[in-house]
């Protein structure tokens, strides 16, 4: 929360807001990655959206109000981010949802940078089968270990709903798992 | 002499003998004579001897009170803080069973280094803030009046099918999918974009896209195009 509110305190000055904004991204990077390579897979798709993630932040930390947390409002940057960047790839190629699920978890079969254990590959198989909310609700609850009210503060939703939201993505995914185990 | 009660008396009707005793005002306890007087100096006097005593122990200031209020038992600083997510956290683990065993494990990678340049190569992105900011905020307008243009004015011509089919605006050529899909895809209507802009907008939009195209490229401007940046569409039309 400290280098959080120096970093603010830094971009908000026209002489120190590149170097607060170096230090932003340094310190924020590597979580929204993931955060959005988890979603899109591709890791040339992952860092076209994360630029484009920061280069929002950039454009618009101005209009940043301190509403939510600095961390709260990427995380809403980013998901958003590659929510438009799926979108815009699943009409570009004239497929349905189901498509795009389809897609992208047969990518995590052959991409680039891919650990390449099973089990890992079964669990994101799982995860790119759920419904978007749920999708985003677990991997920032299991993953990023994100509290609830930040998840809310990311999807701007109530608490109440994620819990029932993550519930069910456990449930689903622990099912899912252990078929053919 | 004491009355006594007419209930407890009534009660003691069938035992005559303690009626009798009760009646007799047998006093088979006796005190000390003046046992009441002074008594309570005495016993605040017993009170300080008690206190030297527990000092003489204890130490100067630890009295027996003291030690009562201080709890035996001490907690890590912030225990109780998020005592209760920390719990359902645990919670939430043990009903994960598979996927506990997976928590922690990476599944994806990341070309060596590329966290060490991505923020270089962030700057470089940036380094140009102001072209950037100009060619977005200009591929909106140009897209919404590249589209209305060809839609109102009919300013394409496609060519033969068999061969690639193109769109032309003065010398610059856009292939044909590029646009529909564009149009597609944002679920642009002809008719609510130019609704937006009056014919003086437009012929002030083409008359600024000149100069801008050979340097961005319409298509490349098109192309740039974000679903998210639509949503500011009808701000920057309006």
């Amino acid at each position: 929360m400290v280098e959080e509110a120096i970093i603010l305190e830094g971009l908000k000055q026209a002489d120190s807001k590149p170097q607060a904004f170096d230090k932003l991204v340094k310190s924020y990077q590597e979580m929204l990655y993931y955060h959005i390579r988890r979603m899109v897979v591709d890791h040339d798709d992952a860092d076209d959206v994360l630029q484009n993630a920061f280069l929002k932040a950039w454009r618009y930390i101005d209009r940043f109000r301190g509403d939510a947390s600095l961390k709260t409002w990427l995380y809403r940057i980013a998901t958003n981010e590659a929510l438009s960047f799926l979108e815009s790839k699943r009409r570009r190629q004239h497929q349905d949802i189901e498509d795009l699920q389809n897609d992208l978890r047969h990518s995590l079969g052959g991409g680039r940078y891919i650990s390449g254990d099973e089990m890992l590959q079964k669990l994101h198989e799982a995860i790119l089968l759920l419904p978007e909310k749920q999708q985003l609700v677990f991997n920032m609850r299991y993953f990023d270990e994100m509290k609830y009210h930040e998840i809310a503060g990311v999807l701007e939703t109530s608490e109440g709903g994620l819990k029932a939201n993550y519930h069910h993505a456990v449930k689903k995914i622990e099912k899912y798992l252990k078929m053919d185990t | 002499m004491k009355e006594i009660n007419i209930h407890i008396a009534k009660e003691l009707e069938e035992a005559p003998l303690l009626l009798g005793l009760k009646q007799g005002d047998a006093q088979f306890f006796r005190l000390p004579d003046g046992y009441f007087e002074g008594l309570s100096a005495r016993i605040l006097e017993k009170a300080q001897g008690n206190a030297r005593d527990e000092a003489a122990v204890f130490g100067d200031g630890q009295q027996l009170s003291q030690l009562e209020a201080m709890p035996m038992f001490d907690v890590p600083g912030g225990y109780f803080e998020n005592f209760a997510e920390r719990l359902q956290g645990k919670i939430e683990e043990e009903e994960m069973g598979i996927l506990a065993q997976l928590k922690g494990k990476q599944f994806f990678s990341v070309p060596e280094g590329y966290f060490d340049r991505f923020p270089d190569a962030l700057k470089t992105k940036l380094k140009a803030p102001k072209q950037v900011t100009i060619v977005r905020m200009w591929s909106l307008r140009i897209a919404a009046a590249v589209v209305i243009l060809l839609g109102l004015v009919g300013l394409f011509t496609s060519m033969p099918s068999g061969q690639d089919q193109y769109v032309y605006l003065e010398n610059e050529k856009v292939s044909e999918e590029a646009f529909f899909t564009l149009v597609d895809e944002e679920n642009f209507g002809i008719d609510e974009l130019a609704s937006h802009l009056s014919f003086e907008e437009l012929a002030e939009i083409e008359s600024e896209i000149a100069p801008i195209l050979p340097e961005a490229g319409l298509e490349d401007l098109i192309n740039d195009l974000e679903l998210s940046d639509l949503e500011d569409l009808d701000f920057e039309l309006n």
